[in-house]
């Protein structure tokens, strides 16, 4: 009996669950609706959000559906939309990223002494940034893939050695950076500033990118089982390194906007950051597991949290509350999550 | 139920009546019954998958089984886990080990039952004496505080019989015990055996290498699909009719036909890889279906591993149709034609929470993407195309794969491994947890795909598989290739005697 994958565990639904099985049946538009809601993450968040849009502009329209506010909104979300993309691909593939904040903090730092203290002009502080960015990320894969340290442990590692890094670099911060660099960041386009352009462009290309290029598609596959991956060809150590790479680019992104919107490098940006972009991350349908997720589940999970925290600040519930709602509202989600698949299995 | 002891009985130490076990899927235990004596060392013999494990983990309350009864001592042993038996004094020491590599030697020998101080501290003075006694006992030189994972696999294996010694010891059930010992090593577990056989011990040797059960056993029992098909007196046996025992069934399936086959498309030479492979050599024609045969153990699966660029090979030439090759990774061999369904459909295989038709793609990306932009149609097409071809039957593509069954699976696997159009395809152990329809059914597909001029080469433990499948069977054993027989003319004793031959020889056991 060597080997062979007989026992008790293994028993395996050998009929297709009944009620999925007449596809072509013709529910009630009302029942498809919500079946269809139940079963994409993406679509309940973004009830979800219409949800709290349209209750804040009932109940609070002098202070929610202003201009300043909701431009206010989307500008904090920049950061997070940018990280969370990159964190979505590493879930994805069955990785995270705990060192995000320190790498944000650290390029944007790197950007301010290029520019104010060397007195290099602004577009060699952002290539800069974005530089230290890549080479941090390079070295979170490099402990990963060639190493072989756990994620979670090497980016709890490199989260410590950056965020020293960032001090080491800058001592006590970078301000003012200079007129030019923080064109880069405060310049509105339709009343809105460019970080939330940026990560909008980002977004897009990356939403588009992970769902449709055969390239992105093969974190799916890692995520879903790396050794069959490995066995089907698939370069796992490579994508799983270039996963890294990317998100320490976004980081360095991130980084480097917040840097130029403030006009200031400052060594703390970015503390507690990891936090907030894996609970959008899981919020938007990442799994520990690997495997499944997509890039717009992740960016409605920043924006649903970053309407949250709005919306508490409006009604004046106190900002001591919004973790509380923001760690309720996620262990919800994934209740419902795990309640379906035990129905359904 | 009260058994009536007669003089007879009591010297009996296990018995197992009409013992049924069934797993989803396969029948592994059929009205089993057999008896061991006390002090007796018994074997149980068996092929891959003939249930000796089973009836193992049964006895030592791993598995409940589903009807039968089993005795200990003339008593009736009720539904019992493995914590019951080991306070019965029933030890199993696993193929796959039991103990905690970061604890102590003498942490893992009373694991749950350890010498105890005032409130519940572990007295460690007297649990590292206790050890050191047992290790005495056992005639070998084991520190009581040496962590676990500083002991050789040997060491590791007396450190499991020690664990069941230190219970008052009644039984002692061994499961391939030798499988990764060398010749001396092996030796020695023998004379420890003896010795806790003559002190009042019962053992139960599970193995399928015959020469180690004329050299250690008393009596043997043959299992086969499951079900006793003899009990001898070592003695009174021979190798032969062993064997017959072992393999002797029906044969359920017909030969396919073989092509002519064409020219050379794989060729090994003296292919070592390191740690298990170490002389490989044999040759795979286009239209050729190659069966590599052997023990578990014997290397089968690194070879194939090393052939596809999964192992670096350590040694040796790989030529594919007539051009050296030497691939960096999986990714090398599928671009130069050859494809691998691995043994494990679950674990090395399949993306189980994904859909049918991105199974079939994966090792095709790039095949059904236009400028690097996937498009979904054509994974459709594709997918539906190898449905209806290889008769997987699966409510759309997009049915998540956990939800087919085993054999739909394996279907789905080879429909994955042909998308990339190989000129040589290995495949590892075909049909393991897969019922006879969708079996015959992967036959006829391998058989079609010989006939399309494709060189197979087959790894499988299943003896009638290799003889209705293989054109020409190549055994291997200890990682090297020990003989070729033609698959027409062979029998399973052939084989089986090819398979064993170095260990058939009892001098080398008692070097």
């Amino acid at each position: 009996m060597t080997g062979s994958a007989v026992g008790p565990s293994a028993a395996v639904p050998s009929v297709p669950s009944a009620p999925h099985a007449p596809a072509q049946k013709r529910d009630s538009l009302l029942s498809r609706i919500l079946v269809t809601l139940a079963e994409s993450r993406e679509l309940t968040l973004f009830v979800l959000i219409v949800i709290l849009v349209v209750a804040m502009t009932v109940l609070y329209p002098n202070n929610f559906p202003t201009e300043s506010n909701i431009s206010a909104i989307l500008l904090n979300a920049a950061q997070n939309g940018i990280l969370v993309t990159g964190m979505m691909l590493l879930f994805i593939a069955g990785f995270f990223d705990l060192s995000v904040g320190s790498i944000l903090a650290l390029s944007g730092v790197w950007a301010g002494v290029v520019v104010a203290q060397w007195g290099y002009p602004a577009p060699v502080g952002i290539l800069v940034g974005c530089t230290v960015g890549i080479l941090a990320g390079a070295f979170n894969g490099f402990l990963v893939t060639r190493v072989g340290i756990n994620a979670l442990i090497t980016t709890l590692g490199t989260l410590a050695i950056f965020r020293g890094l960032t001090y080491v670099t800058a001592g006590t911060g970078v301000t003012p950076i200079g007129d030019e660099f923080k064109t880069y960041g405060q310049t509105d386009f339709l009343g809105l500033q460019s970080p939330f352009w940026v990560m909008l462009a980002i977004v897009v290309v990356m939403a588009w990118a992970v769902s449709r290029t055969a390239f992105f598609r093969q974190y799916y596959f890692i995520g879903g089982n790396a050794r069959a991956a490995q066995l089907s060809g698939i370069r796992v150590a490579r994508l799983t390194f270039t996963a890294f790479v990317l998100m320490g680019f976004l980081a360095g992104v991130a980084g480097v906007l917040g840097a130029a919107r403030l006009n200031s490098a400052v060594v703390s940006a970015g503390i507690g950051v990891e936090l907030s972009v894996i609970t959008a991350a899981v919020l938007g349908g990442a799994s520990l597991r690997g495997g499944e997720g997509s890039i717009i589940g992740g960016v409605l999970g920043v924006l649903f949290i970053a309407l949250v925290s709005n919306a508490m600040i409006i009604n004046g519930i106190g900002v001591f509350w919004q973790p509380i709602v923001t760690g309720t509202v996620l262990l919800l989600a994934v209740s419902l999550d795990r309640f379906r698949r035990s129905r359904r299995a | 139920m009260t058994a009536d002891v007669s003089p007879a009985d009591q010297l009996l130490r296990l018995e197992v009546r009409s013992c049924w076990k069934e797993f989803p899927g396969v029948q592994a235990l059929q009205d089993v019954s057999f008896d061991v004596r006390r002090g007796e060392i018994h074997a149980l013999l068996g092929e891959n998958g003939a249930g000796k494990s089973t009836l193992g983990k049964v006895i030592g309350g791993v598995y409940q089984s589903d009807a039968g009864e089993v005795l200990l001592d003339g008593n009736v042993l009720g539904r019992i886990d493995e914590h019951t038996a080991a306070r019965l004094g029933i030890a199993i020491v696993h193929q796959e080990g039991s103990l905690v590599p970061q604890l102590s030697v003498a942490e893992n020998v009373f694991a749950g039952h350890a010498p105890k101080v005032s409130f519940g501290r572990v007295d460690r003075k007297e649990s590292a004496r206790r050890t050191k006694a047992l290790m005495m006992d056992l005639g070998v030189d084991i520190a009581p505080e040496a962590p676990v994972y500083s002991l050789s696999t040997a060491q590791a294996q007396v450190v499991e019989i020690a664990k069941g010694l230190s219970h008052e010891l009644r039984l002692l059930i061994l499961d391939e015990p030798t499988a990764s010992l060398t010749l001396t090593e092996t030796a020695r577990l023998f004379e420890i055996l003896r010795r806790l056989s003559d002190s009042g011990v019962s053992i139960i040797y599970i193995s399928h290498r015959l020469a180690e059960i004329f050299q250690l056993c008393d009596r043997v029992t043959v299992l086969k699909d499951g079900a006793v098909t003899g009990t001898r007196d070592v003695t009174a046996t021979t190798q032969d009719e062993l064997i017959r025992l072992m393999v002797g069934r029906d044969v359920l399936f017909q030969r396919g036909e073989t092509v002519p086959p064409g020219e050379v498309v794989l060729e090994v030479e003296h292919m070592a890889s390191s740690p298990v492979v170490e002389d490989v050599s044999f040759q795979v024609r286009a239209g050729e279906l190659v069966c590599l045969s052997g023990l578990v153990g014997a290397g089968r699966s690194e070879a194939c591993q090393a052939i596809f660029g999964v192992h670096r090979r350590s040694g040796g030439v790989v030529r594919l149709s007539g051009k050296e090759v030497d691939f960096g990774g999986p990714w090398d061999a599928i671009a130069a034609g050859i494809g691998m369904m691995p043994e494990d459909r679950k674990v090395a295989g399949l993306f189980l929470g994904h859909s049918v038709a991105q199974n079939i793609a994966a090792t095709v990306l790039g095949k059904v993407s236009r400028n690097g932009v996937l498009s979904r149609q054509a994974m459709e097409d594709m997918a539906k195309r190898y449905i209806s071809d290889l008769n997987i039957s699966t409510p759309s593509t997009q049915q998540l794969l956990e939800k087919l069954s085993g054999g739909n699976q394996q279907k789905v696997l080879l429909a994955k491994w042909l998308a990339p159009e190989p000129r040589l395809l290995i495949v590892d152990e075909p049909t393991r947890g897969v019922d006879v329809g969708a079996r015959a059914e992967i036959y006829r597909i391998l058989g079609d795909l010989k006939k399309r001029g494709l060189a197979i080469v087959v790894v499988s433990s299943d003896l009638p598989e290799v003889l209705t499948l293989a054109d020409r069977i190549v055994v291997m054993a200890y990682g090297r290739t020990v003989g070729e027989l033609d698959g027409a003319t062979a029998t399973e004793e052939e084989v089986l005697r090819l398979a064993t031959k170095t260990t058939a020889d009892p001098t080398a056991l008692a070097a």
